[in-house]
């Protein structure tokens, strides 16, 4: 299996250019990446010393921002990234067969599901608000919730549309003749060709929402707050405390990375690829 | 088992007519195959039989049931899809279960028909194992199987070889037809492959643009075919036509005189030849019944084992031939021989129509 | 031999291949979801935004009666307003094209890569995943005067450059976009990459066609779908800059980096002029509305 690219071969010297591009990129994400690894363990002093690097690793960080409120962001980002996958992906593969197989809704309908990803936060955000203040809902995760579906199921049903159009029909024919409903059929031999489709659209959900700071700003500012809230407050202070706010930053980010190594192959793949063969 | 009767079936997708009233019996137990090119409405046709495509007036009957109204499930049928349609996330074993556990039959009782079925599918050790790591030939069997499982009253197939080899092709047709005959069931086939249909069919349906030409037994279709198009469907090499003017000495087709008799006919006619009714003159004496010999110049020859595809050109237009090893002897490339044509077995057209004028 | 067999019984008049019992075809329920979803939480907020924007709803007077398009007169002919669409239509200019050129040219270059292929695609691909609240705070102290690592290593080079000074701080911005969504582009154009067919370029190949002429007229063509869908989606989501000005620079320094979000922002929470920050949002989206109407062709052309 070749994946190499087709085509002529490159001079040594644009070789050279390609190698040194790579190169660079791959140091410009590096240094960040690193930097918030090796902060969360350093000591005040060595932080404020740009040339230094952690000789002395210490665990005084973590402690610090267990005793604050990051613990309980951290907490309900998570109630609300597995409250928003689940119900993402449900919703999002429901809708997302329908279209594929039947072409509901024709155009407008595909129309409508871009719609909230293009249009600004703002525009919903304060509506939103205004409707969680009638049924007391102000500061509170429901609202967040609701919010980060808007913007989950259009993209779960976009990405699983291709997924779902590439199992053949006579498959769902087959289970048709076989004896099941089209539900059953739906559930039983559809779904199961499109796994790794749902469970890639299951990470990026997570992810997404788990990142997400507007809406999570507007609707839940206060004692409610999820774990991007609390950390973008620790802008406000003066002097602001390098060090927690390291290991804070630490935590935001290691699980969605980890997360990315899993899912990148695949995500190359469903996009450019065709999908699952049956 | 079942008869199948359609009734002045239509179906149109918006403007395109599919099936254009429609009619055929099919008496319970035969194998019937339709055969017609792509998009000439057999495939739809099937389908409709199927209960997978509405159509959009006619009635169809399995046995004595008016099924038109009814889903396929009710309908008691089973298809066989080009594709196969197996279910890629189960073993073979739940593969061929898996109409029968829609159906809620007891576990055990599939088991025993899963694994009896499996025994005469040749499927036995392959029970375990998922579609993808089977040979193609192995997926076609487990399709089947499949449909063998649930006893239906019909079986559909549509185009199930053609994703094979050749050799392979032959073999599971054979297979296909020892399985039909033993079990006696109904079976409807579509293929595109002429060939194919006059070895499997006991009947067949000549399709065109959603209409039957021709609905008979192999034989009949050859010998007694009721048009144009289905002589020229039937038989490998394609027949050959001449279309021009009959008089007293022969057809004059632009020019070449081809010595053809006519009987009473006179005037624009078009006479069909078959490749394997053209012989050598020095064969003559093993055909009785020969048209009056004439030249032809040898263009090409395609040498096929125990015959031989010729390519005759007289005047300018070109003739095929079959001819049987021994009587190619000696002839090459290039030479000009002298041939003629087996006169009781000419087939006359009307040159328009395109219909059969039977003398 | 054939017995007749199980659950063969004639049906009752039983419905078609794709409906339920009930009223709405099979394909409708299996949307509800969705369109429930759609109607209750962007149909309904965007309906009552519009008719807030009509208002003269604030802190003050919390009053919801008509008020015609003054909002929009006042948003239209207010400077902060004007000046925070040139801040943002230049960063989302400067970022996007630097962000297409440098997508384009890595994607290139990790297509032909052998070594570590998989670690180092996954390893460039990791800045999108990234939170950008975090994003933002790193580079904040990164590139900060006095204790960031890069104004002091490049220093050392003999360049000083202040990040977030008054000039430069757009510039800023655009560099860390440019730093987490560059990776976007290489995925995307890496996947369209992969799966062009093979065939003309081996052809080209043959035919002794250099690397860069290959590029020019045979990649680069057959690439322009792709690069236009990535166009309009990275500018829809640029020109929605807000989280690297909240943790950095709160729209300073001199209100240079006040994009119309924080704006937006500001209008409707810290100063809790909800009828103003509701017809900014409109006026956004009209500004917005070419590369949606774009969209919304690609949508039709691709159904058919």
């Amino acid at each position: 299996m070749n994946d190499a690219a087709p085509g002529t071969r490159l001079t040594p010297a644009a070789e050279a250019g390609r190698l040194l591009l790579i190169a660079m990129a791959v140091t410009a994400v590096l240094v960040p990446l690193l930097w918030i690894a090796f902060a969360a363990f350093r000591t005040p002093a060595d932080l404020t010393n740009p040339g230094s690097f952690a000789i002395d690793p210490t665990l005084d960080n973590m402690r610090d921002i267990a005793e604050g409120g990051i613990p309980g962001a951290a907490l309900r980002s998570i109630i609300v990234g597995f409250a928003v996958t689940i119900i993402g992906v449900f919703v999002g593969a429901l809708a997302g067969y329908s279209i594929a197989r039947f072409r509901t809704g024709g155009i407008p309908l595909r129309f409508a599901i871009l719609f909230p990803t293009i249009i600004p936060p703002t525009v919903l955000a304060f509506p939103l608000l205004a409707l969680a203040l009638q049924f007391n809902l102000s500061d509170s995760l429901i609202a967040v919730i609701a919010a980060h579906l808007t913007i989950v199921v259009p993209m779960i049903t976009w990405f699983m549309t291709g997924f779902f159009a590439s199992v053949p029909r006579e498959v769902e024919e087959q289970a048709a003749i076989d004896g099941y409903g089209p539900f059953a059929a739906f559930w039983r031999v559809v779904v199961p060709n499109v796994l790794p489709g749902l469970g890639a659209s299951a990470l990026l959900a997570f992810m997404m929402s788990w990142n997400e700071l507007f809406y999570a700003l507007v609707l839940a500012p206060g004692s409610s707050q999820t774990l991007p809230v609390a950390i973008s407050g620790f802008n406000t202070f003066q002097g602001v405390k390098l060090g927690p706010m390291s290991a804070a930053l630490l935590l935001t980010v290691a699980p969605v990375m980890v997360l990315s190594f899993v899912i990148q192959k695949r995500l190359v793949r469903g996009l450019g690829g065709s999908g699952v063969k049956g | 088992m079942a008869s199948i009767r359609f009734e002045n079936v239509v179906k149109h997708y918006g403007a395109y007519q599919a099936i254009r009233n429609v009619s055929f019996a099919i008496p319970d137990g035969e194998f019937v195959v339709i055969v017609g090119p792509s998009g000439s409405g057999k495939t739809t046709m099937l389908r409709a039989i199927g209960g997978l495509e509405r159509v959009n007036s006619g009635r169809i009957f399995i046995g004595d049931r008016d099924v038109t109204d009814l889903a396929p499930k009710h309908r008691d049928i089973a298809f066989v899809f080009q594709n196969y349609a197996l279910y890629a996330h189960l073993t073979v074993r739940n593969n061929i279960g898996f109409p029968l556990k829609a159906r809620k039959m007891p576990k055990d009782e599939i088991m025993r028909r899963v694994e009896d079925v499996a025994e005469r599918t040749g499927l036995k050790a392959l029970l375990d194992r998922k579609p993808s790591a089977l040979s193609g030939g192995q997926q076609q069997r487990v399709a089947i199987a499949r449909a063998l499982v649930r006893k239906p009253k019909v079986f559909l197939f549509d185009e199930p070889l053609s994703n094979l080899d050749a050799q392979l092709r032959l073999d599971m047709r054979r297979e296909v037809l020892e399985l039909q005959q033993s079990l006696g069931v109904t079976s409807v086939w579509v293929t595109h492959d002429q060939e194919e249909a006059m070895a499997m069919g006991d009947r067949i349906l000549v399709v065109n643009h959603g209409m039957v030409e021709q609905n008979a037994a192999p034989e009949a279709l050859y010998s007694d075919p009721v048009n144009a198009y289905v002589a020229r469907t039937i038989g490998s090499p394609t027949i050959n036509m001449l279309r021009g003017k009959l008089n007293g000495q022969g057809l004059d087709v632009e020019g070449v005189r081809f010595p053809l008799p006519g009987g009473a006919l006179q005037g624009d006619i078009m006479i069909g030849v078959r490749p394997e009714d053209i012989h050598p003159v020095k064969a003559a004496a093993d055909h009785p019944n020969a048209t009056p010999p004439f030249e032809a110049k040898v263009q090409l020859i395609e040498l096929l084992g125990a015959r031989a595809i010729m390519t005759l050109l007289v005047g300018n237009h070109r003739l095929t031939a079959v001819f049987n090893r021994r009587d190619l002897a000696d002839i090459r490339e290039f030479d000009t021989i002298r041939v003629s044509a087996a006169k009781d077995r000419l087939l006359y057209f009307k040159p328009e129509t395109g219909e059969r004028i039977r003398l | 031999m054939l017995s007749p067999d199980v659950s063969t019984a004639d049906p009752p008049r039983v419905g078609r291949l794709e409906r339920l019992a009930g009223k709405l075809p099979f394909r409708w329920w299996m949307a509800l979801p969705l369109v429930l979803l759609l109607g209750i939480f962007v149909l309904y907020p965007l309906g009552f935004s519009f008719y807030l924007s009509l208002t003269n709803y604030k802190l003050t007077t919390r009053n919801l009666g008509y008020f015609g398009f003054e909002q929009y007169n006042r948003v239209l002919t207010d400077g902060d307003f004007t000046d925070s669409l040139k801040i943002t239509l230049t960063f989302v200019i400067a970022a996007v094209l630097i962000e297409l050129i440098l997508g384009l040219a890595l994607a290139l270059a990790l297509q032909r890569q052998r070594f570590a292929r998989n670690v180092t695609r996954a390893l460039l691909f990791t800045p999108m995943f990234v939170a950008p609240v975090a994003v933002g705070l790193v580079f904040r102290f990164l590139l900060n005067q006095q204790l960031g690592l890069i104004p002091n290593a490049i220093a050392k080079l003999g360049i000083h450059i202040d990040f977030f000074s008054p000039n430069f701080a757009l510039a800023s911005m655009v560099l860390i976009d440019v730093w987490q969504w560059t990776p976007f582009m290489v995925l995307l154009f890496l996947s369209a990459l992969e799966s062009l067919p093979k065939a003309p370029f081996e052809a080209a190949r043959v035919d002794g066609a250099s690397a860069w002429l290959t590029f020019r007229t045979l990649t680069l063509p057959m690439l322009m779908p792709v690069i236009g869908i990535a166009t309009v989606i990275r500018v829809l989501e640029a020109s929605k800059l807000f989280e690297y000005v909240f943790v950095i620079t709160n729209g300073g320094p001199g209100g240079s980096t006040e994009s119309l979000q924080f704006i937006m922002y500001q209008t409707g929470v810290r100063f809790f002029r909800l009828a103003e920050a509701s017809a900014m949002a409109f006026v956004f989206l009209a500004v917005l509305a070419l590369p949606i109407i774009w969209m919304l062709r690609q949508v039709r052309k691709a159904e058919g």
